[in-house]
């Protein structure tokens, strides 16, 4: 896990449970606190009076406490069990320490998500939902790509053999593996 | 500036889209990065300089460029980084200037290519009204002219590989700018916000950022860029968009049924205060413009319409009046030039200048 057990930013006594993310100028800003907190600054407390009074001034305060925030449980419960210890990673193109990203959303430059990945794995799955990108691909990259899930779906394959002992198949697999990746370190 | 930035920036607006009576405008933008150079919230002056380097010496060898103007934020005022904040032109980060950072903007101002934003390079196109299919078919032939002779840093995992995590995968980022006042106005806007929270929803004011909800207009956009190919993205925001928008008819439709006389009244005041006051701050005219597009659903002004209204909540922006009537910074100047184009405007009960 990537982020400190974290004291509820608003009564600053208890460890934070509930987290918002909220966009500020367009990156995101974490908002921690403590279930109770989180609970009196409900955005949904009904506090119009007149037609006439400001609907931006209500709205907005909706949006100050949690308008565009999506609360996550899930993953703070499992943090503030396992203190954060530091990480003294860096990376070695860029010199980024990886303790300057808990501090901002912004990596050092992109071989930072190589150099950093398994810290970084489970903040990009809770942003996307996901962890593999399905959209469209450079044209310089894209042989490399295919070779690549080439690889993953007959690796797939060649422990599904192995596991039905399916031996015949296994060979003809680890043949088109050996293939694929002979073609992918000339491509290269 | 070789050609007039100014009238010129805005000329996206005056196109036709669908769905104008409740879709000011539709936005889908591209973030990318130069590989091997650190992103530009971390590299050094030099890192940048070689940036900007390679993106000009990439976009002066397209021809299908050349009619860009190409806007170096360092150089400009802090007046014209503003005014094409206010357009929707550059992001407020850009607003800030800094060495190295560049706008390339297309005649009429509908694509922009910013350079050294928090990422290498961040294209956009804009559209009058909800218009996502064809900015996005123009936004990848964008993308493959710019990017594919340029190192670009990709992961077959991970996609285009961005400054901050929130911007993986597709890089991109799509917003429907919507008025709605009849949500507002009917109290059921506080329903239609918690509606859209789980689906995976950014809700943001005029601005885009922190900015409040001013003429009850609000910006909704995807939160993820990974996992989902470009298509389905901007189909999701699409259709949750397009319910949005249902709603928001049928509030209105409410309102002129259950309360005719009320809406009637509000509208008729903010006009009397458009048409008569001799001082008018920028949230007050996005409050009262926004009762004035209401009323033009049942043709209260005869001269006026949705995209002449659609326009308006940009040109009464600080910067926008600020050029348009040479004030100068003078906050109070300012708003009595404000003041006097709306007049000008209402009196003439909506005639189009
Ligand atoms: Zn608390
Ligand atoms: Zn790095």
């Amino acid at each position: 896990m990537i982020v400190n057990p974290v004291m509820c930013m608003k009564c600053n006594k208890t460890i934070a449970t509930v987290k918002f993310t909220k966009m500020v100028e367009g990156k995101p800003h974490e908002i921690h606190l403590c279930q109770n907190c989180a609970a009196s600054v409900s955005p949904y407390q009904p506090k119009m009076s007149s037609l006439e009074n400001t609907w931006s001034e209500v709205l907005s305060q909706l949006l100050a406490s949690s308008g565009s925030a999506k609360p996550s449980q899930e993953s703070k419960a499992d943090e503030s069990k396992s203190p954060q210890e530091k990480i003294d990673a860096v990376c070695d193109f860029c010199g980024f320490p990886f303790e300057n990203y808990r501090k901002s959303p912004f990596l050092g430059c992109s071989f930072c998500y190589t150099a950093f990945e398994k810290y970084l794995i489970n903040d990009i799955r809770r942003i996307h939902g996901s962890i593999q990108h399905t959209g469209r691909i450079p044209m310089r990259f894209r042989k490399l790509v295919e070779i690549k899930r080439s690889l993953d779906y007959l690796k797939r394959e060649l422990q599904e053999a192995i596991k039905c002992e399916n031996f015949e198949q296994a060979a003809i697999l680890r043949d088109k593996i050996r293939h694929l990746n002979d073609g992918k370190s000339s491509g290269d | 500036m070789k050609r007039n930035l100014y009238s010129e920036s805005d000329i996206w607006l005056k196109d036709e889209g669908d769905c104008e009576n409740v879709v000011i405008s539709s936005r889908i933008r591209l973030a990318r990065n130069l590989s091997k150079i650190p992103f530009s919230t971390h590299a050094k002056p030099e890192e940048l300089a070689n940036v900007e380097r390679l993106v000009d010496e990439r976009i002066q060898s397209i021809p299908a460029f050349n009619d860009y103007e190409s806007i170096s934020l360092h150089d400009v005022s802090q007046f014209t980084r503003r005014y094409l904040k206010e357009s929707h032109i550059i992001s407020p980060e850009m607003e800030k200037g800094g060495e190295h950072r560049k706008v390339y903007l297309s005649p009429g101002g509908r694509i922009s290519i910013m350079v050294n934003e928090e990422d290498h390079l961040r294209f956009q196109i804009l559209a009058a009204g909800y218009n996502l299919r064809e900015i996005l078919d123009d936004l990848i032939k964008l993308d493959t002219k710019l990017v594919e002779l340029l190192p670009i840093a990709f992961s077959e995992q991970l996609g285009f590989l961005t400054a901050c995590p929130t911007n993986l995968g597709t890089g991109l980022r799509v917003s429907v700018m919507l008025h709605l006042p009849g949500l507002v106005f009917n109290r059921q806007i506080e329903d239609t916000i918690k509606m859209l929270q789980p689906l995976g929803v950014t809700i943001r004011g005029f601005y885009g950022e922190d900015s409040e909800f001013t003429g009850d207009v609000f910006q909704i956009s995807n939160e993820a860029s990974l996992g989902k190919n470009e298509e389905a993205i901007v189909d999701s925001i699409g259709s949750i968009a397009n319910k949005v928008i249902e709603q928001e008819e049928e509030a209105r439709m409410e309102l002129f049924d259950k309360r005719p006389l009320i809406v009637e009244d509000t509208v008729w005041r903010s006009f009397g205060i458009l048409s008569q006051a001799r001082l008018m701050d920028t949230q007050e005219t996005m409050k009262l413009l926004s009762r004035i597009r209401l009323g033009i659903e049942r043709k209260y002004f005869s001269k006026m319409n949705h995209y002449i209204l659609n326009r308006l909540f940009f040109s009464i922006q600080p910067a926008h009046v600020e050029y348009k009537r040479q004030t100068g910074p003078n906050n109070q100047k300012r708003d009595a030039a404000r003041a006097e184009l709306l007049r000008c405007l209402f009196t003439q009960s909506g005639s189009d200048n």
